[in-house]
Parts: structure tokens; sequence; C-alpha cells
């Protein structure tokens, strides 16, 4: 599983290059373009995966002390944190097409007044990053919900909870990528 | 996506994986909303550059806290320590190389555009005595015809040039009297030179001086039989045409500076 | 061989063990899955040596012999994606090391043979695609490297053969990861990382190279779906964004992706040699660690494909001067066969014929490709033929001419059966002289301006 979150490091990787780069060159619209996020949004959902990832270490620990009970317990509140983290970006992606916040060609400055011939680049970055760190939530989820079923058949015991520790560390894994999302989308300009 | 038995903390043998006391998780979460607190408050104030170093220092704060402990890497083997690292080190070198060209493209000084740039070399022509031939004039247009039209009129101006072969239509054959479209006489003939013809690979030749384009005229109207002769009116007109300065014309090293110079304004921060 | 010392059941090989396609299908037998990848990967091969072919004879007139210049973008294209990513990324690390590799470090399977099986679908998914993408949809004119601005604007099936390629990438990167975690767990008692086959090694430094750069070429894939789908516009200049940013992140990939293909090969013939000397490898620590330096080097160098790009001086200085680095590496590893040559008892069967070949070949190309780093040369050569004949001799004269050695060598092994040695010997004698007489010309015809990728020259 370390070898498969190298891979996903150097995935996710890419889009930060870019990020970098195109920050370096274009700083003033950066600035400019990330004060339409919004923080408070981009908090709640830093601490509700923050949150999400100390139940799932929790959940594993617990698995790691037979306890499989607890684990499924802290297993299905990492589940609702992540879907609470979905709905807030859904809310999110929804007020950026109101203001015509999109990516690239689709980009209406006449709805958002932002002026710079680039800013468009800005929210194609944000939609590709954000949304390729949403599709990882979701697999995420999905690799939890599997292992909450192996969990409750009883597949799992202090000498063999693999599956739910690989589990843990890619959640952790999408927590981390959040981690660096947020203040390079949302805080600094 | 196969997940599960993957052994990469212990082997093919079930040894005991350390097993984290639970109160260590409930620090770490407190330090990472602590953290998270922090990064918050100092987004709202102003340190300039320093934010952003604030920001990916408390960034990476967090991470550690999340790989070391959340993660385990703290009590993993050095293969999966190294490995792990060993992807953020090849992302920087990514980073590095790529931002080397990306950043470091080389402006151009911009230019700043004076107007006499902008029209045609030479003073207007005399254009009373240019309408006439003479033999200096002829042989001036016979060296410009020979270096600049043969390929497609060929030598004789038959419009048999080499190059005829691949164009559409045909390059005018000068010994013929029907088919012109600006006419046979000496304005009409410097009216195409200068313009070209418009729907034809005929290009124009505004980058000849007035001079050379009626010495090219005379010279062409040295292949016809009976060339005719400019009216009075045709060449009043064409005084007043050639006396004024013509629309303004770019060289070709000019407006690769004004490309340049365009592209730099809109890419402030190139350097 | 031997019966089980319990009861009387004969040996039966893993051909024989069971019987039926669907035994094939389900198969978690890394052998089995090593001959579905081989037989796989030499179909495409064909293909796109057939395709190859075609693009020889459109050029034997000056006008248009067989197709339209439309149709000599998309086969051009085609051949080079095809073999790329169908054939030679997948060709060596599938067949011939999925086969070997549990048995040269003495485990019994891979440490993940699901996901082994898994890898290999994902690889015939993304053939299938790509079949798709030229037999249904529009194929692809834009080059195998979809440089942008054209694979935003044209019209051809870019979207689907970006995706088989982001598909048959995760192929790869499996596979990798499923040997590096065999080599590092499952070795057998005593069987120290010194004491691997040196075939191993270059199938661990391949796998690392797999593992970190492929999701690179994941993502570019993906960007370049999205770019034409939403206009994202990050390699669109009119939307702000750079196209040279495309050709930083495809290469980025495509680099050490050679070094996938070449790093396989080198360890095939670091096995041919010392067998067909009679003599241990000169220098085992030597190409060991030169095979992790190359895979390590490779990340370094990718700019030299973007000399005449537009990419800054700085970036061309830099990368010119990281890519002479690369040759050091590698001259070790000729320099070591070399001498593992020297005083042997040389036998030329059909393996070491290849080997040899592959030697000599290789070192053309190699060098070849030390001219190209120069900044200065680069420039003049790049976009012609000589390019071509420069990777052909490192692909064709060195990987493929590995692979046959190897086939040729472990055949037995592999089907129980031994290779008639005459009419191999004429099959190398065929495939050394005409990829000589292919491809030698074209170090000429580049130098003296012969552009690539031209539909037609009048």
């Amino acid at each position: 599983m370390w070898l498969f979150l190298v891979t996903e490091v150097m995935l996710f990787g890419g889009l930060f290059v870019a990020y970098i780069i195109f920050r370096n060159l274009y700083p003033e619209m950066y600035h400019e373009a990330h004060h339409h996020l919004n923080k408070v949004m981009g908090a709640i959902n830093t601490i509700v995966l923050i949150f999400s990832s100390w139940t799932m270490a929790t959940a594993v620990g617990m698995a790691q002390r037979n306890e499989p009970k607890k684990s499924f317990r802290y297993m299905a509140v990492t589940i609702v944190c992540a879907c609470v983290f979905l709905v807030i970006k859904f809310f999110e992606y929804e007020h950026k097409f109101h203001e015509g916040l999109l990516p690239g060609g689709y980009f209406d400055a006449a709805k958002n007044g932002l002026t710079h011939p680039k800013a468009d680049l800005f929210f194609s970055l944000y939609f590709m990053m954000t949304g390729l760190h949403g599709l990882h939530v979701l697999v995420g989820m999905s690799l939890i919900v599997w292992v909450m079923w192996r969990t409750k058949r009883g597949d799992f015991n202090s000498h063999y909870y693999t599956p739910v520790e690989m589990s843990g560390l890619y959640w952790h894994l999408v927590d981390l990528i959040w981690i660096y999302l947020f203040p390079l989308l949302y805080l600094i300009g | 996506m196969e997940k599960s038995g993957k052994p990469e903390s212990h082997g093919s043998h079930d040894s005991p994986h350390h097993i984290t006391p639970l109160n260590v998780y409930g620090r770490v979460f407190g330090s990472l909303i602590c953290l998270t607190i922090i990064t918050v408050a100092t987004s709202y104030c102003d340190f300039g550059s320093l934010n952003i170093l604030i920001a990916m220092a408390i960034a990476t704060i967090k991470a550690l806290l999340v790989i070391l402990f959340f993660m385990g890497l703290k009590y993993e083997g050095q293969e999966n320590n190294v490995t792990f690292f060993c992807s953020f080190v090849f992302l920087a070198i990514f980073v590095g190389l790529t931002s080397s060209d990306l950043l470091y493209r080389s402006t151009p000084e911009p230019v700043k555009p004076d107007a006499s740039e902008l029209t045609m070399s030479g003073p207007p022509a005399d254009v009373q005595k240019l309408v006439k031939p003479t033999p200096e004039l002829v042989a001036k247009g016979k060296a410009l015809f020979t270096q600049n039209c043969v390929t497609c009129h060929g030598g004789e101006g038959k419009g048999d040039g080499p190059a005829a072969a691949a164009l559409t239509p045909k390059p005018r054959n000068f010994t013929a009297t029907e088919g012109w479209k600006f006419g046979r006489t000496v304005s009409g003939i410097f009216k195409t030179v200068t313009n070209g013809s418009p729907g034809t690979p005929m290009p124009p030749f505004a980058g000849l001086s007035a001079e050379d384009r009626f010495a090219v005229a005379h010279y062409v109207r040295t292949f016809m039989s009976s060339a005719p002769e400019d009216t009075g009116a045709d060449v009043a007109a064409l005084t007043k045409e050639v006396g004024t300065p013509p629309k303004p014309h770019l060289s070709v090293e000019r407006a690769m500076e004004k490309v340049a110079e365009e592209w730099a304004a809109g890419h402030p921060a190139g350097k | 061989m031997a019966s089980t010392t319990h009861d009387d059941q004969e040996y039966v090989d893993y051909i024989h063990e069971s019987k039926g396609i669907w035994s094939w299908m389900t198969t978690l037998d890394h052998k089995r899955i090593g001959i579905m990848y081989l037989v796989t990967t030499m179909i495409f091969f064909t293909v796109a040596g057939f395709l190859a072919v075609a693009l020889r004879l459109e050029h034997w007139t000056p006008q248009q012999t067989i197709m339209g210049a439309d149709t000599y973008n998309k086969v051009f294209t085609l051949h080079g994606a095809i073999m790329v990513f169908l054939f030679i990324i997948p060709s060596i690390p599938g067949s011939l090391a999925n086969f070997l590799l549990p048995l040269m470090i003495g485990a019994k399977d891979v440490a993940f043979p699901r996901l082994n099986l898994f890898s290999y679908y994902l690889y015939v998914i993304g053939a299938v695609m790509a079949c798709w993408a030229i037999l249904f949809g529009q194929g692809v004119d834009t080059g195998w490297t979809f440089y942008t601005p054209y694979s935003i604007k044209t019209g051809s099936s870019v979207v689907t053969v970006v995706f088989a390629v982001f598909i048959a990438g995760f192929s790869s990167i499996l596979t990798g990861l499923n040997f590096i975690a065999t080599i590092h767990k499952l070795r057998a008692p005593g069987m120290t990382f010194h004491r691997m086959p040196l075939f191993v090694w270059a199938t661990y430094a391949t796998s690392i190279l797999q593992v970190l750069a492929t999701p690179v070429i994941g993502i570019t894939m993906v960007l370049l779906a999205m770019e034409r789908i939403l206009k994202i516009g990050i390699f669109d200049a009119k939307l702000g964004g750079d196209p040279i940013l495309f050709q930083h992140f495809f290469w980025f990939y495509s680099h050490p992706a050679v070094y996938i293909m070449i790093l396989p090969g080198m360890g095939i013939i670091s096995e041919l040699i010392p067998v067909f000397s009679r003599k241990p490898i000169f220098g085992y620590r030597a190409i060991a660690y030169s095979s992790l330096a190359i895979a390590a080097i490779s990340f370094l160098v990718w700019g030299h494909h973007m000399f005449v790009s537009g990419q800054s001086d700085l970036s061309n200085f830099i990368f010119s001067l990281l890519t002479v680095l690369v040759a050091v590496p590698t001259a070790i590893k000729i320099f070591n066969w070399t001498s593992t040559l020297y005083k042997g008892s040389i036998r030329l069967t059909t393996p070491m014929l290849y080997a040899l070949g592959f030697v000599f070949l290789f070192s053309i190309g190699g060098l070849t490709g030390l001219f190209l780093a120069a900044l200065s040369v680069d420039v003049h050569l790049t976009e012609t033929y000589f390019i071509v004949a420069h990777f052909h001799y490192v692909m064709m004269g060195g990987t493929v001419m590995a692979m046959l050695g190897g086939f040729h060598y472990w055949w037995p092994k592999m089907f129980g059966r031994m290779v008639p040695e005459g009419p191999s010997r004429i099959g190398w004698f065929f495939v050394f002289t005409g990829f000589n007489v292919v491809f030698l010309p074209q170090f000429w015809l580049g130098s003296h301006g012969m552009p690539r990728r031209y539909y037609n020259l009048r």
C-alpha cells in the first residue's frame, strides 16, 4: 500500500506542479481569485476530514485490539464525516456555478467580476484538484464500506486486520492531500 | 482494485505490529485542530510573502503528524519510510526543473514604437517624371524583374515560369492583350505591382520603392507589342495616390518586435 | 519430473495442469500470466509492424503512393503509440519478468497474484479501447506524443486513446508495484540482494521507474482529456495556459519510460553474456548499481526532448548537461559486458548472437543519443530522421534484440522444448541485417535534413 501511495503522490503531484508554476507566473491573479473561495466552508471541511482521519485511525486501533464492534462504529463515523465533506463540497461547487467561476472555456467573467485575463486558470486548477480529490474520497469511502462489511462478517482479529490498516492508510492519504490543498487554494493569495 | 493482502510491514509471518496507544491518536487530533485554527487565523493577517511560507510550514507539520502517527510510519521499517519520502524527492525534481523553464523564459526589452517607423522607406515619388520610360528605368526594371518576377512570369514574360505550373490562376502572360485586371497602362501595372492581385497568387510588392515599381512596370511593358498609354487623368490620380504616404506598413523585423512586446505586456512576471 | 513423496501423482507442468480457456483467463500463476502477456504483446508488435511497413511503402515515391496525408498522420501516430504503450513497455516486464522473477529469487509466485492478473486485464482493456478508437473512431493523428495545441484542436479520437493509455498505464504501475513487493519480501532465505541475478536487479530498477513515473502520464492524459472536454485551459495559450507545460508533463514520464523499455533488455544481456562466455559477469555490483543509477538519472533529463520547443535557455542548458550524465552508467554496463567476453569461451548460439547484436546496435544507438544530448547538435538534428534512427537503434536494436535473445534462451524453460538452432540463426541473420538496412541509412538521411513525420517530400 505504501508503494501505491507513492503513485498517488506522483499523480496529485502533477497537479501541484501545475499550480506552483502558474502561481509563480500570475501571483496577483491567484490572490484575487482565491477570495472567491469560501474560507469558512474550507476550514470546516478540513476539520471534518481531520476528525475522520482520527476516527479511522481509532477504528484500526480497535481492530488491532480485537474489538470488531467498536471498529465498525468508528468506521461508520468516518463514513458520516466523509459524507459531510462531500455535501459541503457540493454546496461550494453549486455556488461556483452560479458565479460563473468555472474552468477555462466556461468561465463567465460577467457573473463574477474577475478581470484578470487568466483568472479561469485558477478555477480550472481548483476544480481539477478538488475534483480528483473528491473522486479519491469516494474511492476511500467504498474501501471503508467494504472493510466494514468484512468486519461485520468477522473476518478480522488482532492477528489479521491488514485490509483495515490498508484502507486506513488510503484514507489518511486523502486527508493528507486536503491538508495541502486547503491552504494552497483557500488561504494564501 | 485489489487492496487486501498487502503484507507491507510484516512479511509472511504475523509479527506483532506496533499498537499505538489511543491517547496518542487523541493528542495528534488535538494538535491538528490547533494547527488548522492557527493557519486559518494567520491567513487573515498580512505578512506579505511570509504568508505562504507559514501556511506551507504549518501544512507540512500537520502532514508529518498524519504520516508518522495516524499512518504509523514512525513505527514502520526503513523500507516504507524511504519509499514514501522518495516520492516527494521526485516530485521536487519535477517542480524544480519544470520551473527552470516556465519561470525563466526571457522577455525581450520592450521597444517604444516610433511614428516614423510606420511609414514606407523613401520620400514620395515624382510621378510625372517616373511615368515616362527611360533606358535607366527599364534596365533597373529588368534587374528587378529577373530577381522577383521571372519565377512565375517566365524570362520572356509569357507567364510560363517554373513556378507557374502550381499556380491558379496562371501568371499573367505579358504578351497577351486580353484579361488584364488593372489594364496595361503604366499606372495599371504600377497598381498591380504595388497591391498585388487579390484572389490570385500575385503578391503585393509594396516593399519596393515607388521608383522601383515604376521601373518594373516599364520593363514589363517592353513585352507588349502595342502598349496603351496613360491618360492625363490617370497620371493625375496616380500622382495623388503615390504622392501621399502609403498606408502604414511594418517591416518583418519590426513586426516581430511588436509581437514580443505585446507578449511581454501580457506576461509581466515572465522574468 | 519428481513425483511428490506421499502419493504417486505425476508432475504436471503449468501448461497442462489445467485445461480450457477459462482456466487460463482466471489463472493466478505468474507463468501463465507471463505467457498471456507474451502472446498479446507480440500480436501488437506485429500490428504496429505492419503499420511501419505501410509508412515505408508510402515513402517509395515522393508523391502519394498508398495513402493520403491525413491517413499518414494517423498511421505513424498509431505505429508509435502501439509500439510504445502496447508493445515495448509491457513486453519484457510482462512476459519474461513475470515468468522468471519469482523463479530467480526462489519465490512461489509474485507478491500479489490477483493483482498480477488484474494488471494483465487492465492492459487488455487499454489495448481494446485503443483498437476501438482506431477501427470505429477517427484514429489519432497527433503523433504518439500528443503535443498541444494540435491535440486539443484535432477532430480525431484523442480522448478515447488517452484514456486507453491511462488504463494501460495502470497496468504498468501495478506490475511495477507487484515486482517491488516481490523482490523486497519474497526472496528465499539466503537470497540476499547481492546474490540476486542481474535480471532481477534490472527488473527492480524498471519497477521503481514504473511506480514513480507512470502516474504522471496518468495525470497528463487526464488533463489533456479535460482540456478537450472541459476546456480547462491549462495547456491552451488562449485560455491562459502553456502548451509547453504539456510537453514537460508528457516527457517527465516518457523519458523514464524509455528506460523502462531498455533496462529489462539490459538485464537479459547481463544474463546471456556470462552464460555463453562460460565466465562470471565482470563487475556484478557495478552493473547492479548502474541499473539503479540509470533509473535515478532518467528523472532528471526529460527536457532534452524539448530543446527546440521554446523552453527557456536556462532549462536547455541544465537538461543538456544532465543528459550526458546518463551515458555514464550505461557505458559502465557496456564495458562490463565486453570485459566479460574477454578470455571467455564464447559459443555463438542464437541467444548469444542476439546479445552481441544488442551490444553493437545499442552502442550505436546510445552514442548517437550522446550526440543529441549536445544542445547545439540537437537543434539541427531534431525532428529529422536522425532521431528516428537513434531511437529505433536503442529500442529495436536494443530492447527487441534482447527480448528475442531472451525468448530463445528461456524457451526451453517456458515450453519444455529446445529451439532448433539452425533456423533460429537464420532468423537472427534476417532480423539483424534487415534492421540495419532499414535504419542505418536514416542517420545520413536525417543529418542531411530529411524531416520526420512528413507525408511526402517534393
